[in-house]
């Protein structure tokens, strides 16, 4: 046996082993494969969990900690993919010592949240709202998307402001 | 499957161009933002005549990577106290169970999810949902009890969802 094929085997038995033993990562230090953890904008927290009212924000914050994008985490919620933050995961609330749920559960937010219509109204000024009101917002399929997202946009806030004000009117008559 | 996804966005795509111009009457709906197709919102007038009337609720689509083959999900996000409505949100109606995958085994296949059916197919499906409750399979218990035994309190406490909808 020629020296070559020794070190030939040798390397084949480590690659061998390596695959054989690398399956959980419980038994490995998590820093050689588990990408670093990223720090999460609130900001981002808020965009996701807006989509999936129900799910955990310690489970969307370690996802997008890990995967650092808000779309990549809205791909893994839809995929099933979202994992359950492992108990060591520190999350942003997780300090103040808010309930420490775990799992993808919902929330045990006791705070109620404004309807997403009133976030949706809160993005405009009582001006624009008279504007969208007096002029509204022709149904047009423009060329960029950022045309269509704030036509879109202006579409809404007709419907939610026309609503609230036809139901002004209607308890000032009763 | 990349094919498969190119095929949804473009679905979606033309879908979203369709509501654009000819949505029906109280309804809005599109992406929440066009860097993904597979999530949209929309918004839905209560209908006239109901209790509901008055209120615009909002609720969000998630699309599959297969859709149209595979129906969206849809989670009304201000609060609804509806028999076919879990108390989460989750919308519990025919049109978004594929052929098959029946939970309730009353519904007949044609009122089925299919690739011939489409997002604004599944909102006229919930508008006449809200519009009148189908307590035989429901979703939300309470509410189907409630509806079934003391409408005029039923009509009550869903009015006041029209009225929080707006943040009134």
């Amino acid at each position: 046996m020629s020296i070559f094929s020794v070190a030939f085997l040798l390397i084949a038995l480590v690659a061998a082993y390596k695959l054989i033993f690398s399956g959980p990562a419980s038994n490995r230090p998590p820093s050689s494969r588990t990408p670093a953890l990223r720090p999460v904008p609130r900001a981002k927290i808020d965009a996701v969990a807006s989509m999936f009212p129900d799910l955990a924000r310690d489970a969307i914050e370690y996802d997008l900690a890990r995967s650092g994008s808000v779309e990549r985490t809205v791909d893994n919620i839809i995929n099933g993919r979202l994992q359950s933050p492992p108990p060591t995961f520190q999350s942003s609330s997780s300090s103040s010592s808010s309930s420490s749920s775990s799992g993808p559960s919902r929330s045990s937010n006791s705070t109620p949240t404004p309807p997403p219509t009133l976030a949706l109204l809160q993005t405009a000024n009582k001006e624009e709202l008279d504007a969208i009101v007096d002029n509204p917002p022709p149904r047009v399929w423009t060329d960029t998307p950022e045309s269509r997202a704030k036509n879109l946009r202006d579409r809404k806030l007709l419907m939610i402001e026309q609503a609230r004000r036809k139901f002004a009117q209607k308890s000032a008559e009763s | 499957m990349a094919s498969s996804q190119s095929t949804a966005i473009r679905r979606l795509m033309t879908e979203y161009k369709e509501l654009t111009l000819h949505a029906p009457e109280g309804i809005t709906a599109g992406p929440l933002s066009e860097d993904n197709y597979l999530v949209w919102e929309a918004l839905i007038c209560g209908p006239e005549d109901t209790p509901l009337e008055g209120g615009v609720f909002t609720a969000i689509l998630t699309f599959p990577r297969d859709y149209p083959l595979s129906p969206p999900q849809m989670r009304f996000t201000t609060p609804l106290y509806h028999p076919n409505i879990y108390p989460d949100g989750r919308v519990c109606i025919s049109i978004l169970h594929a052929p098959g995958e029946d939970p309730n085994m009353y519904e007949s296949s044609s009122e089925r999810w299919s690739p011939v059916q489409s997002v604004e197919k599944i909102l006229l499906s919930v508008v006449s949902m809200l519009a009148e409750p189908n307590d035989e399979s429901p979703a939300n218990v309470d509410a189907a009890k409630l509806f079934r035994t003391d409408r005029k309190a039923y009509e009550e406490r869903v009015r006041k969802n029209a009225q929080e909808s707006l943040g009134l």
